[in-house]
Formats: structure tokens, sequence, C-alpha cells
């Protein structure tokens, strides 16, 4: 009796294969999306369907001209995955075309371009979000209020600009609080992380270690710590982003780091950045570091320590050879030196900077209010106010001009005043840098406010609203000119008698 | 065991492939062979631990009788199991594998003893003052006595024991599961606990170690009162602790033995013991009289594969030698009773035998098919026969393989067991590998470079750590073939290496020729 089969050990196997993990994720991801629905109604499902439509149209065409045989591909799991998560990162309003190129761009320049399943180095469903965030930024800031529908900011939007009252966690749990499709309801995404925790679908030391550094950041910095747990795409980044298995570290004490360091990075955007949610760029930066991460905390054979230590090595030299310390002390030294060449650039160029500035300034400002003028000839001595002596063709003086800061509404505004002490009036001014609010107080840089002050007499009581017309509802802004206008003439005409 | 693995990776997750049952993988007794059952017994012919055959065809013979004497250093004695005749001497060319030769008999089912043929036992009651370490070491080559498994597999006795004092310092007694399916491990230690103490007292004493690491299963609490009793009982009766027949499990304080190891009360007690009765002795000394340990550890170990003989000696510090508690239980067996190695217990699990585990100590020579045919496979076709259990079992081609030494285990799978319906798919980088490995290498890394065939860069990544444990394919969700492809890289690497020390040495010894001609 000849035995028939011989198979290589071990012969039995845990039975978790990627399929169950897949399809397990598919499953937890049902939870957000029944959520995102139940809030946002049918615009939820045309975004999501859109987002998964684009990702598995662009898979099977990527399999097809791979010669992979496409409803294989498809059955993999990984190109819905990538579609749903995509979905529940956009805010239900936007259009469905951005939606679906997205899903489009995710597969196929983040995971097709690749080599496919387990080959892509950046998690795709955050190519194809930041791809959107980058291309379509006026479009995706755009929130729906959960309750009304209308346009509203989203939570962290109202964090961001200070608002007085930012939502309390219940709101943010239970979808009060208008986001991304699948970060309104934070409840339904912390339910479905738990569930893949407890079924061992995913580790758990980057969810913790992401939420560990988002909690730290925003309770060192005083912002809100719930907010910014629940809030925007924290869960999301946790439990699906942060603990994909394709594009985060190997081992596990990479891959606490791995979830701390996007934490932490997530929050620098968030509290200093450019954009509302810093999630998707820390995934994306952290996905990129990955290697770096491997390669430096693998793990050290069993008993491979002990013949080490063993050697002669000084407590130091093994300290300095710990794999974190090595990873710090190479981050700190890439950070530290492009730091310091930043800084060696600034100092290098600041002066050309000024320089070329303050010759945009005399160019434009000057120029502006001294049309006649050859050249300006700086006077020494003026005290507060640059003052230049203005020369006409034939070396004549014919006034001066100044460039002047006012402290304005939103900060200091520069301007260029021209003076004709002869005439004891103003040859005009021009408003060179301001950071007024836009629509109101910006308006002091449109001609129909400061053409008024050619040929205005220094004598002028320089009142607004009496002998100056100020912008309508930007009373800071039209008096810090007015003001800082008129010492501007009472300086030139010191200046001017110092000069003569 | 399956689920045990399966739940200390991913615990939800139930074992796919054969359940071993119920069974408590350790019950069990010597197997009688009826009659007129063939047993082959195989040997090497030549290298270092060749026997000499000392019957004939058609010679009949007594159970215990010697067919084969050692020849080599490293050899180890061939005696029958049973009674009956020898029906076949095959050598290479004549049936027999290259260097090898392979004794087949015949049992007449009586099991008649040689009694006269039989050694002297060393010692009957376990006492070993009066036993010198050289004949601890002749009377395990004679016994025909190797490495039987946990660490110290293939090992000679014989040659580990002779002259080897003062180059190990720690006995590391592994009496831990080395593989999945029936546990001969917990057998010997919970129904032949007093051959395992003197086994460990006779290693002690031949390699004139001083401290004893005993490291034992943690879930295996019988086994490890058995063998706290057996062992007390033992340095009693070599007149080391107190009066004879005191209860191990006494009053003794808790707390760290004198070096400041972890003991439970009874190491604490034991150490006691061994201080009061040292002398300022030194290996001289040491060679003949009582046996004194300095400390002794007991180790609860976490289950495969934590337990795995290989990976427990990294755990160990100084020098230590290992040996499992099966080899140290029939070197205990040999010393108490003159009889020489004719059995081994073996772990038998699988469909074929009704999907349980058991222990059999089954005759060394008994077909792997007929023993799971006694274990109750009768009427069953098995699909895949392996010797060892499902995590590093190999699958047996050979229809004449027998039970040798080193089968530690049997499984005979169900024709519908062995199928594996999953392809291999891409590496997705989940790290269940890196988890699971417990000698912390890199599964994956290294798999990288064997698919190369990059052998040099396979050792430099740790290759050689690895123990087959079978955890990372285990664990695999892409059903790569991770442990099959390491091994393939450490035969390959073996293979290169042989010829990089047959290179060297004909190359050292041609410039001795040349050398010579010199002069």
């Amino acid at each position: 009796m000849a035995a028939v089969a011989v198979h290589p050990a071990p012969h039995i196997h845990s039975g978790v294969t990627v399929q169950r993990l897949t399809y397990s994720t598919l499953g937890a991801l049902a939870i957000p999306v029944a959520a995102g629905v139940a809030v946002y109604g049918a615009q939820a499902v045309a975004v999501l369907a859109a987002a998964l439509g684009g990702a598995l149209a662009a898979e099977a065409l990527c399999a097809a001209a791979r010669g992979w045989r496409v409803e294989e591909t498809l059955a993999q799991g990984g190109a819905a995955i990538t579609g749903l998560l995509l979905g529940l990162c956009l805010s239900p309003g936007i259009p469905i075309w951005m939606a679906a190129l997205g899903g489009a761009v995710g597969i196929a320049l983040g995971k097709q371009a690749f080599g496919g399943l387990g080959s892509n180095v950046f998690n795709p469903a955050m190519v194809g979000l930041v791809f959107l965030l980058t291309s379509f930024p006026n479009h995706m800031g755009l929130w729906m209020d959960p309750a009304a529908g209308g346009q509203a900011s989203s939570a962290l939007q109202l964090a961001k600009e200070g608002a007085a009252s930012v939502p309390s966690a219940v709101a943010l749990l239970t979808g009060q609080a208008a986001g991304p499709i699948g970060g309104t309801v934070a409840l339904a995404v912390l339910l479905a992380g738990l569930l893949l925790l407890s079924a061992r679908v995913i580790d758990w030391r980057a969810p913790v270690g992401l939420l560990a550094g988002v909690a730290i950041l925003s309770w060192a910095t005083g912002r809100s710590v719930s907010l910014h747990l629940l809030g925007g795409l924290t869960l999301i980044g946790a439990f699906f982003l942060a603990a994909d298995p394709v594009t985060t570290p190997l081992y596990s004490r990479g891959r606490f780091l791995f979830g701390l360091s996007a934490g932490l990075l997530a929050m620098v955007t968030r509290l200093w950045g450019g954009f509302e949610d810093g999630v998707p760029f820390a995934i994306l930066l952290m996905n990129g570091i990955t290697p770096l991460i491997n390669r430096s905390l693998r793990p050290r054979p069993l008993g491979a320590g002990r013949r080490a230590a063993a050697g002669a090595e000084t407590p130091a030299a093994r300290w300095l050879r710990t794999p974190e310390l090595r990873v710090a002390a190479v981050l700190t030294l890439v950070a530290a030196l492009s730091g310091g060449l930043l800084a060696a650039f600034y100092q290098v160029t600041a002066p050309m900077i000024a320089r070329q500035q303050e010759m945009q300034e005399l160019e434009v400002g000057l120029k502006g209010v001294f049309a006649k003028a050859a050249s300006f000839q700086p006077i020494e001595g003026t005290s507060e106010a640059r003052a230049f002596l203005a020369r006409g063709a034939s070396g004549a003086p014919l006034g001066v001009g100044l460039i002047v800061e006012a402290e304005g509404f939103g900060g200091p505004i520069r301007l260029a005043v021209g003076v004709d002490p002869q005439a004891r009036t103003l040859t005009g001014i021009r408003v060179l840098k301001h950071s007024e609010t836009p629509g109101l107080g910006a308006r002091i840089e449109e001609p129909a406010f400061w053409s008024q002050f050619t040929g205005k007499s220094v004598d002028d009581p320089f009142v607004v609203d009496a002998d100056v017309d100020g912008v309508s509802g930007a009373t800071v802004s039209s008096w810090a000119v007015t003001e800082a206008v008129m010492n501007a003439a009472q300086q030139a005409m010191e200046a001017w008698g110092s000069a003569q | 065991m399956a689920f045990q693995v399966a739940r200390r990776f991913w615990p939800s997750e139930g074992a796919q492939g054969p359940s071993p049952g119920s069974g408590d993988g350790c019950s069990g007794g010597r197997l009688t062979v009826p009659q007129s059952t063939v047993l082959l017994l195989e040997g090497p012919s030549e290298g270092e631990a060749a026997v000499r055959v000392q019957v004939k065809k058609g010679q009949a013979v007594l159970a215990g009788q010697r067919l084969a004497e050692p020849a080599g250093p490293d050899a180890a004695a061939l005696h029958s199991p049973v009674s009956g005749k020898v029906l076949e001497v095959r050598s290479e060319g004549e049936g027999g594998r290259a260097g090898f030769v392979r004794i087949v008999l015949e049992s007449d089912g009586e099991g008649r003893e040689a009694a006269d043929e039989l050694p002297r036992p060393l010692a009957s009651d376990g006492d070993l003052s009066g036993v010198s370490p050289e004949q601890i070491a002749e009377a395990a080559a004679q016994a025909g006595l190797a490495g039987m498994g946990g660490g110290d597999e293939g090992i000679a006795l014989g040659r580990l024991f002779g002259g080897r004092i003062g180059q190990f310092d720690t006995l590391l007694v592994v009496g831990c599961p080395q593989d999945v399916g029936g546990l001969p491990e917990r057998f010997v230690m919970e129904q032949h606990p007093a051959e395992v103490a003197t086994g460990i007292l006779a290693t002690a004493k031949a390699l004139g170690v001083r401290r004893l690491v005993i490291a034992i299963d943690k879930g295996w609490t019988a086994a490890r009162k058995q063998m706290e009793s057996a062992l007390f009982a033992a340095l009693t009766r070599n007149g080391l602790a107190g009066p004879a027949g005191s209860r191990p499990h006494g009053a003794a304080p808790n707390g760290a033995g004198p070096n400041g190891t972890r003991s439970n009360a009874t190491g604490t007690r034991l150490n006691e013991a061994t201080r009061t009765g040292a002398s300022p002795d030194g290996t001289a000394a040491a060679k003949r009289g009582p046996v004194r340990f300095e400390s002794i550890r007991w180790l609860a170990v976490d289950g495969y594969p934590q337990g795995i003989g290989a990976l427990l000696i990294r755990r160990v510090s100084g020098r230590p030698a290992a040996l499992g508690v099966v080899t140290l239980a029939a070197l205990g067996s040999v010393i108490r009773t003159g009889r020489p190695v004719t059995h081994r217990p073996v772990g038998v699990s699988g469909g074929c035998v009704g999907g349980g585990c058991r222990v059999v100590e089954a005759p060394l020579g008994l077909p792997l098919v007929e023993l799971l045919r006694v274990c109750g496979a009768q009427g069953v076709q098995p699909g895949e026969i392996l010797r060892g259990g499902l995590m590093r079992g190999h699958a047996v081609t050979d229809p004449e393989a027998a039970v040798s030494l080193l089968t530690e285990r049997v499984t005979g799978l169900l024709p519908e067991q062995v199928e594996r319906p999953f392809e291999p798919s891409p590496c997705i980088r989940c790290g269940r590998c890196v988890d699971a490995c417990p000698a912390g290498l890199l599964p994956t890394e290294l798999v990288r470079h064997a698919e190369r065939s990059r052998w040099e860069e396979a050792a430099a990544a740790g290759l050689d750590a690895c123990v087959e444990c079978g955890c990372c394919s285990f664990v695999c969700p892409s059903h790569r073939p991770l442990s099959p492809w390491i091994r393939v890289a450490k035969a390959h690497l073996a293979a290169k290496r042989r010829e990089q020390a047959a290179l060297d040495h004909g190359a050292a010894a041609a410039t001795r020729e040349l050398e010579g001609v010199a002069s």
C-alpha cells in the first residue's frame, strides 16, 4: 500500500488566506458605507459607486493589458477596497466624474504601475485622494451639512479657522458634523475597526500608534483631542490605511512607529499646514519611508544578541547600534541637513531678495507717484520711513517719495507716497503690499480709493468720510492708510527741508 | 496542537486540514508485534557511524540480540526488537541504499528474550556513584543509542560522552513538543520519569556539567510534577539530598537558588541539597562519586514551536549541551536495565488512525505502513504518510520506510486530507511570517534570496538559524512555500560548504606534499 501524495512540510495551514483578509476588510467597510449612505443619501451612493467603478475599471483594463484573467484579478478584492476607501474619504458633494477619476488614478498609478497586488509602495486609495486634493483643491474642501444638505464647514475646517464652537464628540460619533462620507459617522468606522482587530485581520500596533500620535499632538497644543481623533480621516486612516499590510512595515515594532509617525505628521498638517486634513499626506509619506523602517528595525535572530554582547563592545557603541536610535539618528541627520541647507540658502539669498524687493518698490511705487522722475536719491536721517529725493531728467528735484508702513486690519500695509513740497500737495499714493480681507479692506488697492489722494493738499485734515472717502465696510483699513499718508506727508515736508 | 499553533498566531482562526482529534496524545504502551511481521533495521555501512553486521541470512535471533556492532567512533549498535529469524541482509547493490546496510527480520510473535546475552546493568537502582563517564559512554554506544529528538537529533552519544568533560557547562533537558501530533516527549516524562532522571544524572556525570536547565512545556503540569519527584528521588539515591523518600513538595522555602537562578520550591531544595553535599572537588574527582549541580532551573516553555530543542539552546547562557527527554529516558533505561535500545516512543496521528493522537513504544524497524495499520488504519489507504508531524514531517516515498531512532512521529493522512486547494499568490508583505518565526528571522527575505539561487545572501540573512518549524508557511495568507524554499536553500548551502571543505582539504594535502618535496 503505497501513499500517493508527497508534499513538503508543513502539512497544515492556519486558514487565514489573502482572500479571507480582503473580504473581511470589504465586509468591515460595509459598515461606514452604510452609515455614509444613511446620512447623505443618493449623493453618497453616487460618489461611492463612481469611485468604486473607476477603481474596478482601471484594474480590469490593466489586468487585460497585462494578459491576466480579468475576473480573477477583480475577485482578489483589492481594487474594490481601494475604490470604496477613496469614496469614503470624499465629500458627497464632489462631481461624480472626479470620484471615478480618483479611483482610476489610484489603481492605475498607485497599484498597477508598481506591478499589482502586493507590489505597490503607496496606498492606492491615498494616491487617488491626493491626486484629487492637489488637482481640484477648490472642489475638495466643500463639505455638506449632514442634516440640512446645504454647504457646510467640516469639523476640521471649523477647528482650523479657530471657530468659537467645534462639534462635540457625540456629534462626531453620530454623524452630525460635516465631513467625508466615511468620516461623518465616526461610530461606524470605530465599529468596523474594532471588528477587524478582534478578528485579527489587522494588527493593533499601527492603528494604536496613529491614534496615539494624533492624541498626543492635539493634546500638547491644547486642541480638542476628541475632535482630532474622531473628525476627518483619523479613524479611516488608523483602521484601514495604516493597517494595510502591503504598504506598511513588516515588523510589529515598525508598524507602531509607522502609526505614531503618521499620526504626528497628520496633526502637523492639520495645525500648521495648508490642508485641512493631513492624514492622506501622512500615510503616503510614511508609505515612502516604510522600506527604511523595514531595513532599520529588522528583528535580531534569537541568540544573536548574546553573541554580539559577548564581543568586546562598549555599552555606548551597543547603544548606538540599537536600530531605533539608528533610525532616529538618520532621520534627525536628514532633517538637520536639509534644515541647515535651507537656512544657509536663506542667509545667502535674503539680502538679494530684499534688494530685489526694494528695486521693485522703487520701480512700481515711486515711479507710480513720480512718473517724470529719472532717479531717486535716498535721503539720510529719516527715521521711520524710507525717503527718497525724486529728481527729473535735468537733475532738478521734483519732490519726496516715501515708502511707509501702516498697521492695517490683517497686518502691515506698505504704501508708496509722493509729495510735491513746493506745491504742498501729494503727487499720489500706491498700495504696494497688504493682507486685508478680500472684498473689504483689500479694496484699498483699487484706484477708486487711492487715486483720490493725487493732488490732495498736505494741509488737509485727513479725516475718513470727511475729506477722504473710505472703503465701505473697511473702516480700519481706510483709517490706517489715511493716517499713514498724513504722517508721510509731514515727514516728506521735514525731509525736504533738511535736504535743502 | 494544530489548533494551539493557530491560536497562538491568529487566535480567531481555526486550523485548516486534519484535526488532531480528542486524544491526549500521550497514552499508549509497548506495541506487541504479531507473528510474521517483517522488520527492517538499517545502519550505515561506511564512514564514522559504520556498523558491522553480525548475523547471517536465515539465522534465528532473540529479542535484544545484537545484529550489528559499532565499527566507527560515531556508530550505534543494532539489536533485534523481536525474536524470529533473519530473512535478508541487504548491502549496497543488493537492494539496499548506497552507504547503508539493511537487515530484514521476520518476527515469530513470541518475543523470547536473549536474557543471557544482555550486559549487566551499570546501576539498576540509579545510583551512579561508582560509575565512570567512560562506562556511560561505552554503555550508550553498545546499547545502540543515539539522539532521538529534541535538539540532539542523530548525535552519537558514545562520541558525545567520550572525553568531553569541561567542554560543556550546562545540560539542557528538552521536554517540549518538537512537532504537532502525538507527544512522545510528554509520554516519557509521565510514564518513565525515573528513567529520564537517571539519564539526566548520567549525562551530567559523563559531560561533567554543574548546571541543569529543564525545559518543560507550560501546559504539561503532570509531566513537570513527575519529573520533579523523579529528579529529587534520583538525587537522593545518589546521596545528595535529604533522607530518601522525603516528599519533594515539602515546606521548602521558595525563592532564588544559590546562583540567583529562578527556581521553584523543589529546585531550591535540590540546590540546598547539592550545596550541603558539596566538596571542593575538581573535574578529576567528579569522574567518580556523586553528581553535583550548582543550580537547577526549570524553564516553562510556551508550546510549539518555542520548545524546539535547537531554539531552546539559544536561550541558555554558557556552553549548553541539549538532550531530549526521549533520549535521556532511553539512556536511563540502558543504565538501569542493561537492555539495548530496541523500541522508541512514536507519536501516531492523522486521519488514517481515526484522527486522534497516541503514543506507542514501537519496535525499531517496523515499517511505517505497518505501524499505522496496527494503530487502527485497517482497510484504509493512506493518501500520504509523514515521518514526523504535520508541521515538520517529511512525506515518505519508500514503501519500506520504517521506524528508526529518529522517528518521533508518524502521521497517516487520508487521501481527502492531502489536497492542497490553494495556489501560491503574490506576497502581500503582511509580516505574519516574521511575527510567527520563533528564530527571529525574516522568512520573506530568506525566500527572496532562495528563489533567485542566492545561497550566500540567504546565509548572510541568517539561514542557519532557521529550525524548520514550518510556522512561516503555516501562517502565510498567500500560501507561499516559505519553509520548503528555506530547506532548499539550506541543502544547497550545505552541499556548497561540503564541496568547499573537500577543496580545502585537497589543497592542504597538496601543499603538504609540495612542502615535503621542497624539504
